[in-house]
This record gives C-alpha cells, structure tokens and sequence, in this order.
C-alpha cells in the first residue's frame, strides 16, 4: 500500500490483517482465552511511521522517486529501467501524449502503427530503455530534479479532453478515435492508480523537460516510464517555451565554405544563379 | 480489453505511409483532405495568393491570415492588420527577425523534435504556407527568416507558398530564402542574379548582376513582366534563379504572380526582403546605414539587407 493511497490501517500504530482479526474472533470462543492472545497478538504487528502526513506527503515522495529515478538515468541509462507490467498503462498515456503534440503528417502516416506498438509489453520496455540510455547524454550535469506533481486522473481527464478537441480540429475524430481514447485513458487510469506525474526539470538545462509517471507497483513506488515534454502542455495549459534571446550570431557569408552551393539555405547550384 | 484495442487498431485505416506517385510527387492519403479543411476554417481558400504551382505535397503548415497566425492546427500569435503588435527583435537571428516569430518557430521545432522521438514522421521537410493574400509581404518574409533561422537540422525546409489555381484546386509554388545581411564571395562573379523588384500594383523593377544584361529598367503590368522575362530566359538558358525582392507596399500577391509566372522558365525562385519592417522601425541604426549605401555593382539601389562585396 502506497502512502498516496492512505488507509485507516496505516494511520494507526499497529496493523492487523483483516481476515486475522476474524480467525482470532473465532479462537476467543472457540479454542479458549489463551490461543486467542497468541493469536491476536500475531494478527497485529507493530506498522512502520506512516499515518497522515505520509498521506499529505505523497507527492513529495513522488517527487524523491522522481529524482533518484533521474540520477540513476544520468548514471546508467537504460538499467535503471525496470520490469513493470504497468508500464503500458504509462504508455497509454505517453501515446495521448503523441497525438497531441504530432503533427498531422505523423498522424495520418504513424498512428495505426503507434497504436499496435502500445499493445506489446516488450517492445514498450524497450522502448523506455532506448529512452533512459539517450536521456542518460542530456541529463548529465544537467541537474535534473523532480519539480511540479500532478495525481494522473486529473492528468489523464484533461490530456484525453483536450486531445478530442485536437482530434475535433482537425477533422480526424470520429467513433474509433473516440473509443481509442476513450480506452487509452482507462487503461492509463487503472494501471496508473494512485499515482503521480512528475515534471523533471533541469536547472542546468531549462529547454530540457521531462514527465515521470511514479506509481505503486510490486509494493513501492516506482518510475514506471519517462517522456520528454511538460505537464502543462498535456493538460492544456501554454507551457514553458524555453526560448532566450540569445546574442547574435556574425553575419553569414554566401558560398563560403559550401563548394558546389550559393548558401545552405538555397539549393539552387551556382551555375544555375 | 486487449480485443476491443486489436479491433480499433484493424478499424483505424491501415497505415497511411507517404508515397511517390508517378509524377514524383509524395502523396500522403487524407492529408490534401485534412489541409484543405484547416485552409477553410483558419483562413478559406478564397483567401490564398492566386497563382499556379505543382501539387501539395505532405508537411508542416504554416497559416497567417491579416489577424493570427496558426502552426497546423495551433493559434499561436496575434497580429493586427497582417502586423506583429510586438516590435521587438530576436537578438539571436541576423535577419533581423521578430522575437515572437522567432520564439514561436523556435516552440514549434522543439515541440517536433520531441515528437519525432516516438515517429521519424516528426522530422519535417517541408513547411506549407498559407497566407492571405492581402498580407504584407514584409511579415510575411519576417516569418520565413524566423522559420529558417530556428531551423534545428543541417538540411533546410522545402518551402512552398500555397496558392489557389481556381479550378486546379490549391497548388504548391516552391521558394527558396535570401539570407540578409550576407555577403557573396568572389565564387559568384559569373552569377546573372535575375532580380524583380515588386512594388505592387504590378509595378517592377528588373535588373541582374551580369554586366551586359539589357533589360534593366521598370516594368509595369504582368504581361510585360512576362514578356520580358522570356527574353532573359532565351538570352540565358542555363540560369533557372530568380530573385524575387518585395518592396514596400507589396503584398503576398504580388509576390506570388511573379512567382508564379516564372513557373516554367524560372524553377528557382528566391524571396528576398527589400524593405525589413523591422529596420524600417529603427531608422539611424547600423543596418539601415548599410541598407541606404549605393549598390557597389551600380545596378539601381542595393537590397537593404543584403550587402555586396566583390
């Protein structure tokens, strides 16, 4: 059980299972006062600290998850990656994530394929790995952290909304898209219960963003995927452009350097000019 | 739930890869239908530079219409009567170019660029523009500049200026982008440099680089700019380049009946800008100093952008 998850359980000091406190129940009446104690005192064991302020504190834990998960990708790429079969419900939401920010090129010639990739459990994991072992190159010293948190229902409700007006605006939406993101947000909702999208961000390299999805899975919290882009812009908000005004550059010399080309901008051959 | 998805993916029809067609056109299916649809709502076909071109071909398109400018299907700016409100500069770009141009180009790479990790199909290769007609050329060659001067790869942007052919439907002209503020080395000492200079209401200028060119001089109306502009191909055959330089007062259109008739004797066809609105709105500084300097090669004023040093 998660912290996020909060449970009366887990704000006391002890914890007693359920099905035990029964079994002791019926010890008391049945087998006698001392089998009963045994029994009872085995049922509940001493729970760690956790109680409501692990609960209130759930994102900041996200956020931990987050960083640590970020250090270990500057370190060692693509192991840091694990085996989660949750991982696919990050991909659902990574693959809204696609279709909101693609261009209507990469729609029309890349979705179907996109979509059967979602489906393979391996091929998701690869892919994840592939994408910890090139961020390990932009991460490093680039002093990555976890910064804004956001619960993945409320992430997953508006990026689904707002990729059907996407979807609406372009023309492209009709009954199958529907139902694909309809299926899409639940898979993402079940298999992301009770966690977080986490926005890593890089002090040293503010152009570079990156959403982390932290969720309970095998007993901890735990990255389940990681892709580039802000939480604000799957949620419809203006993101952070990331654009500076930098200093100019010295003015261009045309054919300098470019043997049988007028400037790379034109393609026209010099004999053509 | 593995089915209903197995069953979406069968009924999302099968995979639309871009292909050549026999013409050597790519062809990408559903994207001539899904251009036009965003041409009608963001801007009506009506609206496009009338002219001539190939077919469209599939990319990222561009629309700036006299009040916002859009990035496929995303509004991205404002703008007030074919104007930038904000006048300031991006200091990175030597074009110079508007920093909100330049900031949202800059926006809308990345954005592909981040994309394209998930699909090659996000590395674009060709940018459409829609514009309207009435739009002044100036904000329109502004935006060009921004979009090159954020260009992310090595290669540039196919660019095509998107016109309305009536019957022939939407058609693509193929353009290409002066650098301003350049300089030509001594390897272009036997270019022609074709140039028009378009000041609206079918009002030219046609000069060229070349000492013995004769057709120097002004020309009014399109049919003597076509005219003229056959005697130079027949005069030089193997030079393809145009230039074609806006100048102040001219708009999208104008530009684009050049454009357009240069079709069969001029394949290349480079924009250039005559009067950067942005120098204009800062008179007295270096660059307007250089812009107001006699052209070296005696050929009528020389592009304010554009320095020559031969």
């Amino acid at each position: 059980m998660t912290p996020a998850e909060g449970s009366i359980w887990s704000r006391s000091t002890y914890r007693c299972a359920p099905q035990k406190i029964r079994r002791v129940f019926h010890a008391f009446f049945g087998l006698g006062f001392g089998l009963g104690l045994t029994l009872a005192l085995s049922a509940c064991q001493k729970a760690p600290q956790q109680g409501s302020t692990a609960v209130a504190d759930g994102e900041a834990y996200a956020r931990r998850v987050a960083s640590s998960f970020a250090r270990c990708v500057e370190q060692s790429g693509a192991t840091c990656v694990g085996n989660s079969p949750q991982m696919r419900a990050f991909d659902a939401v990574a693959l809204m994530q696609w279709m909101h920010e693609a261009s209507p090129v990469a729609l029309l010639a890349a979705l179907p394929a996109q979509v059967r990739a979602q489906q393979d459990f391996e091929g998701v994991q690869s892919r994840f790995a592939r994408f910890a072992q090139q961020a390990r190159v932009d991460m490093r010293g680039a002093g990555c952290t976890g910064a804004q948190t956001q619960p993945f229902p409320k992430v997953t409700a508006l990026l689904a909304r707002s990729l059907r007006a996407r979807m609406q605006q372009l023309g492209l939406y009709d009954a199958q898209i529907s139902e694909l993101i309809t299926e899409l947000d639940r898979q993402a909702k079940e298999g992301l219960k009770g966690g977080y999208a986490v926005q890593v961000e890089c002090s040293q390299a503010p152009e570079l963003q990156f959403m982390a999805a932290v969720a309970s899975s095998q007993g901890r919290l735990q990255v389940l995927g990681m892709t580039v882009g802000s939480i604000d812009a799957m949620m419809g908000r203006s993101p952070k452009t990331g654009v500076a005004d930098r200093p100019p550059r010295e003015p261009t010399v045309l054919a300098q350097g470019v043997p049988d080309r007028v400037h790379p901008w034109i393609s026209a051959s010099m004999e053509a000019y | 739930m593995k089915s209903l998805l197995i069953s979406l993916i069968l009924s999302i029809s099968g995979p639309a890869v871009p292909v050549a067609t026999s013409g050597g056109y790519e062809q990408l299916p559903g994207f001539p239908e899904l251009l036009g649809r965003q041409i009608e709502t963001q801007l009506t076909s009506a609206r496009l530079p009338r002219s001539t071109g190939y077919p469209v071909e599939p990319g990222v398109y561009v629309t700036l219409t006299p009040d916002k400018m859009y990035m496929m299907d995303r509004e991205v700016l404002a703008l007030k009567e074919g104007r930038l409100q904000d006048r300031r500069v991006a200091r990175a770009c030597t074009s110079p170019c508007s920093f909100a141009f330049y900031a949202a180009f800059s926006d809308l790479w990345f954005r592909l660029k981040q994309s394209a990790k998930r699909s090659r199909y996000d590395h674009p290769t060709r940018i459409l523009w829609a514009v309207d007609q009435d739009l002044p050329a100036s904000t329109w060659i502004d935006s060009l500049y921004s979009a090159l001067e954020t260009w992310p790869r090595a290669t540039p942007p196919s660019m095509y200026l998107l016109a309305n052919a009536g019957p022939g439907g939407v058609r693509a002209r193929h353009f290409e982008v002066m650098p301003p503020q350049s300089t030509f080395s001594a390897q272009l000492q036997s270019a022609l440099e074709l140039r028009v200079r378009v000041s609206g209401q079918e009002r030219y200028q046609l000069s060229a680089r070349a000492s013995d060119f004769p057709y120097t001089g002004s020309v009014q109306g399109r049919k003597a700019l076509q005219a003229k502009l056959r005697l130079v191909k027949q005069r030089y055959p193997g030079k393809e380049v145009i230039v074609v330089e806006a100048q102040k007062g001219a708009t999208v259109q104008d530009l684009a009946w050049v454009m357009g008739d240069s079709l069969q004797l001029f394949p290349h066809v480079i924009v250039d800008s005559g009067v950067s609105p942005l120098q204009a709105a800062r008179p007295g500084d270096a660059k307007n100093a250089l812009a107001a300097q006699p052209d070296k090669m005696g050929k009528g004023l020389a592009s304010p952008g554009l320095v020559y040093s031969n």
